[in-house]
């Protein structure tokens, strides 16, 4: 999952960004409205945390525009505490709303809740394909029962495909999604990581379209 | 209504009413005084009239006189009748329907010197009129009908005038409860904001003239009060807004650092962010207090004659390692000027205002932001005496102020939208504290800048 952080104090950005990564998310970053409002239209994203008061647009106005054109998740952080600041958030086309100073694992667990419903599907984080299953929200996946160890792009790549499976996702998606700005792009790095899953999970697991893509079979 | 506003208008509508009366009583006292004292010149005129008429016609002859005399009622306000005296008392004539028992009068002064003397006896007025041989004329006629007409005229003036005062009681009362009734309107506002809503005013249409100025200066005292607790109020939810997001910082570092095994390395760079933004809370924190304090007037400025040579020469000593990091040359100039100041407070002052200018000014040679690698901006303080003032300027040479945000600069919290303005070392309060300090001495500040160029702080202490 690709994410686009957007806020203004560099610190808690810095920090933001790290944890996030640590979770296994690609994170993009902007320091202020403008930078973060190009960044949202231009590229791709599963979710968008969003902070409300920043220099040049503030969080209100880059929402408003985004949502002309685009329905990415959005969940915006703020120090404005007061109901209607809510109620505003979530009007404008929020879809959650969290007042800072926050904590760490809700941030984290409120994020998973608006992706998973941004991708539609699901209901709840298990996802069960064959003798695989995924817990997104504690970023595991067992094969028969058995744990298996993923690392964290392995992981992010498994829940992926898992999230939008029966589509072909073609291996331009899967760039933009699984690395960030910061990543180096290799075309083949995709290739070592269906390769490993690959391994780890079981030959079919991933299918591949040539031509198109990658896609994992929704067993229904 | 209160018991103040009853007493007022009780107390007016007393003193009206009372007023009123005694005037009406005095009128009419005095009309009906002066209609008795005229009908008596009158009837004393005729009569003196008739007496010399009878003592003219009677004469030598002692014979009757025309006119006026004769049948008519005796209570015919005309009727006139005559008594004719010897010099001993006796009666020699009298008219017809004289009234009995008329005494002689007194002896009368001579007709020549023009007195006519008068008496009245009951109903009957009389004037007489001596001969030389000491014969008296005694001219008389009934009041009883003059009375009756004061009795009359006593009537109608009081009827008139209760008519008149109770006409005058109800237009008073009514009166005064209309000039009155925006002194409820006042009451009733300043009551709602006693109750704690600010937003309440005095409505302007109900007074003009005197209570229209009261009115008007209330309302301004009202909006001031609204003014003031509303900027307490902005500030303090400014403060702790402020101090939230140093605090997400720190739970956000602390808790992602905790959620894996970390190397020494990583705990030393979180433990390090950890001391900055606690650092950056206290600033934040002293710097609210300082403001509070000043703005509550709580601690009194010292004021001792101090010299700001010194003082600034200090300061600039303390900041010279900082403008050594950004390669910032610090010029001084700075004779020997004596002002009544508190020391600290206005250490304090020169320290933010140089500090300001430090970081605020052109990055170091070679840094980005440094377009011409000229690098190394300058700063200069200089003071100096205008007219009663001791000034203090402290230019840069840095990014300067957009005009749009110049008049903003002073106010708490405000930070110029500008990509360096969101560093951790800014509280946005160092020039409301500035101001906030200058002013408690009585002096000025103000700010020059030109966008690129740089800023030019002055700030005058009198004395």
């Amino acid at each position: 999952m690709r994410l686009l952080l957007v806020e203004d104090e560099p610190d808690l950005l810095a920090s933001l960004a790290r944890a996030l990564r640590e979770e296994g998310y690609a994170v993009d970053t902007a320091g202020d409205g403008e930078e973060g409002f190009y960044k949202a239209t231009n590229w791709s994203y599963d979710a968008i945390v969003l902070d409300v008061t920043m220099p040049k647009l503030d969080g209100w106005t880059v929402l408003a525009k985004l949502r002309r054109t685009h329905r990415t998740p959005v969940l915006m952080l703020t120090a404005r505490d007061r109901t209607s600041d809510r109620v505003r958030g979530l009007d404008t086309g929020a879809d959650d709303y969290l007042v800072k100073p926050f904590d760490l694992p809700e941030l984290l667990a409120r994020l998973r809740a608006v992706i998973r419903r941004g991708a539609g599907r699901q209901a709840s984080p298990r996802i069960e394909l064959g003798g695989v299953a995924i817990d997104t929200a504690a970023r595991t996946v067992t094969r028969g029962g058995a744990p298996v160890a993923l690392t964290a792009r392995e992981y992010a790549l498994v829940e992926f495909l898992a999230m939008k499976r029966g589509e072909v996702v073609t291996r331009t998606t899967l760039y933009e999604h699984l690395f960030d700005e910061n990543d180096e792009t290799l075309s083949n790095l995709l290739d070592v990581h269906v390769s490993n899953v690959r391994k780890k999970l079981g030959a079919d697991f991933i299918a591949t379209r040539r031509g198109h893509g990658y896609v994992i079979e929704d067993p229904r | 209504m209160s018991p103040a506003f009853h007493s007022i208008r009780w107390r007016l509508q007393a003193f009206h009413a009372v007023a009123l009366t005694l005037l009406l009583a005095a009128f009419s006292v005095a009309t009906w005084r002066l209609e008795r004292t005229q009908q008596l010149r009158r009837l004393d005129a005729d009569l003196q009239r008739k007496a010399q008429e009878t003592l003219h016609t009677l004469g030598p002859q002692r014979r009757p006189p025309g006119g006026g005399f004769g049948a008519a009622a005796r209570n015919d306000p005309v009727a006139y009748y005559f008594v004719l005296f010897d010099a001993n008392g006796r009666v020699l004539r009298t008219s017809d329907r004289t009234p009995g028992d008329i005494p002689p009068p007194e002896h009368a002064p001579d007709p020549e010197r023009g007195l006519v003397p008068v008496r009245q006896r009951g109903d009957l007025r009389e004037a007489w009129i001596s001969t030389p041989r000491g014969d008296r004329v005694v001219v008389g006629c009934s009041t009883a009908a003059h009375t009756a007409a004061l009795r009359r005229l006593a009537l109608v003036l009081a009827g008139g005038s209760t008519a008149v005062l109770l006409a005058g009681w109800f237009l008073g009362w009514w009166i005064i409860g209309r000039a009155l009734r925006p002194i409820r309107a006042i009451g009733a506002t300043a009551a709602g904001i006693a109750r704690g809503d600010l937003s309440q005013r005095i409505p302007e249409s109900e007074s003009a003239g005197e209570l229209g100025q009261l009115t008007a200066v209330l309302n301004a005292t009202f909006a001031r009060l609204d003014e003031a607790f509303a900027q307490q109020r902005r500030f303090t939810a400014n403060a702790a807004h402020e101090l939230r997001t140093p605090v997400t910082v720190l739970l956000t570092q602390a808790q992602s650092t905790l959620t894996r095994a970390r190397t020494a390395e990583e705990y030393q760079e979180a433990m390090d962010l950890v001391v900055r933004t606690s650092q950056r809370m206290r600033r934040l924190i002293e710097s609210l207090l300082e403001l509070a304090r000043l703005d509550a007037g709580q601690e009194p400025l010292r004021r001792a004659r101090i010299d700001l040579a010194m003082i600034a020469a200090e300061c600039v000593e303390l900041l010279r390692p900082l403008a050594d990091v950004t390669n910032v040359k610090i010029r001084t100039e700075l004779p020997e000027t004596f002002c009544e100041a508190d020391p600290d407070r206005i250490a304090q002052v020169v320290t933010n205002l140089v500090a300001n200018a430090i970081h605020y000014n052109r990055p170091a040679a070679g840094a980005p932001g440094d377009p011409d690698g000229a690098g190394g901006g300058e700063v200069r303080v200089r003071l100096s005496r205008e007219e009663g003032f001791a000034v203090l300027a402290v230019a840069d040479t840095g990014i300067g102020i957009s005009a749009g945000d110049l008049p903003h600069v002073f106010e708490r919290f405000f930070r110029a939208d500008k990509a360096r303005s969101r560093s951790a070392d800014r509280t946005g309060l160092g020039l409301a504290i500035v101001q906030s300090i200058v002013e408690a001495h009585g002096g000025t500040v103000a700010v020059e800048s030109r966008e690129g160029h740089g800023s030019t702080f002055t700030i005058r202490l009198p004395g």
